[in-house]
């Protein structure tokens, strides 16, 4: 890796490192609201917003994966 | 720390032989337990090493490469969110790394927040961020806790509310955001109503760069990380209302 290519990638792993923080924080907040606030909470919204941050993070790593073949098979 | 065990995964598997390398990631939730596993077709660990592998500084990286320490933060990482990262591993086939979170969670030693929120505790919130998931889980989390929440996707769409109803207590907000950012909601504010800037928490999923954290550092206001501490968000926000800045009302 050459060092402008190593400074852009910095910029790349910040952006997913960003990404990738957002539905985990969504998940963990909801699975402390399913643990914790137990009859208070709204289950069901809980868990609906849970598969929704689940989706998410498949959905970045899908993109990454994608990403990643574009790289090993687009000359380089 | 997923970043981590992906880069882990990417750096096992020799350049060269595409068709046959993948890396798979499965996200499996349960009643009270997500497992997230990252699956690689690359060099996989010797058995003599595996013991070792979560240790600081052990790595099998050449100089400038590796320092070793990605497992190791991973794991305390985990740790802390009361899960596990456990490894599996064939040399020659590959290796699945798997991160359990909230399997087993120790009691709470402090009195469960949400559940005991004092009436005297509870304020006017507003929550700004992009992440609709996010947003989503924040609002019931700090409702669950007692408050009163106003939730909105953008900086745009916040100061337009604040222009109309500025009554709110605490104004946590996201710092990346596409628009306006947390750092113009700052700004806009600040020129025109520097009471409600001195209001805004930021919250950020970390990583930043130079020119944020030079403002950061510029601005007296709080910071939250993204995934949150859950007890620590709660407290925060009971702090905050209890105000040190205003002086109690003395009694005459
Ligand atoms: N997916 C994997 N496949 C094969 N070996 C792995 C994998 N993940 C980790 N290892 C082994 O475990 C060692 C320690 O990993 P760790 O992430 O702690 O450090 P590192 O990757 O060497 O350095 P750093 O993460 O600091 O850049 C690695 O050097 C490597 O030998
Ligand atoms: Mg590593």
């Amino acid at each position: 890796m050459t060092k402008e290519s190593s400074g852009e990638f910095a910029e790349v792993l910040r952006q997913i490192s960003h990404d990738l923080n957002n539905p985990i924080a969504a998940l963990t907040m909801d699975l402390y609201l399913l643990r914790r606030a137990g009859e208070d909470a709204d289950r069901e919204a809980t868990i609906a917003n849970l598969e929704r941050a689940t989706s998410d993070l498949r959905d970045i790593v899908d993109d990454l994966e994608r990403r990643a073949v574009a790289l090993s098979s687009g000359g380089g | 720390m997923f970043l981590n065990l992906l880069l882990n995964a990417a750096q096992a598997i020799e350049p060269g032989d595409r068709a046959n390398q993948s890396i798979t990631v499965r996200v499996a939730s349960r009643d009270d337990e997500v497992d997230v596993s990252i699956t690689d077709s690359g060099s996989g660990i010797a058995a003599a090493d595996l013991p070792r592998l979560f240790e600081p500084f052990f790595t099998t990286k050449p100089r400038g490469v590796g320092s070793g320490l990605g497992l190791s933060i991973c794991q305390r990482i985990v740790g802390e969110f009361g899960g596990r990262l456990e490894v599996e591993s064939t040399l020659g086939t590959g290796t699945t790394m798997t991160v359990m979170l909230l399997a087993e969670e120790p009691a709470p030693a402090t009195p469960l927040p949400l559940l005991r929120a004092e009436p005297s505790a509870a304020g006017r919130l507003m929550v700004v961020d992009d992440d609709a998931a996010v947003l989503d889980s924040l609002k019931r989390l700090l409702q669950a806790g007692g408050h009163e929440v106003v939730a909105l996707q953008s900086g745009e769409e916040a100061l337009e509310a604040l222009s109309e109803d500025d009554r709110f207590d605490l104004i946590l907000t996201d710092l990346m955001m596409d628009g306006m950012s947390g750092i113009d909601l700052y700004e806009a504010l600040d020129r025109d109503r520097p009471a409600l800037a001195r209001k805004l928490t930021f919250v950020s999923g970390g990583a930043f760069d130079q020119d944020t954290r030079d403002f950061l550092a510029r601005v007296p206001n709080p910071q939250l990380s993204k995934p949150f501490e859950l007890d620590s968000l709660l407290s925060f926000v009971a702090e905050q209302l209890a105000g040190p800045a205003e002086p109690p009302i003395s009694s005459s």
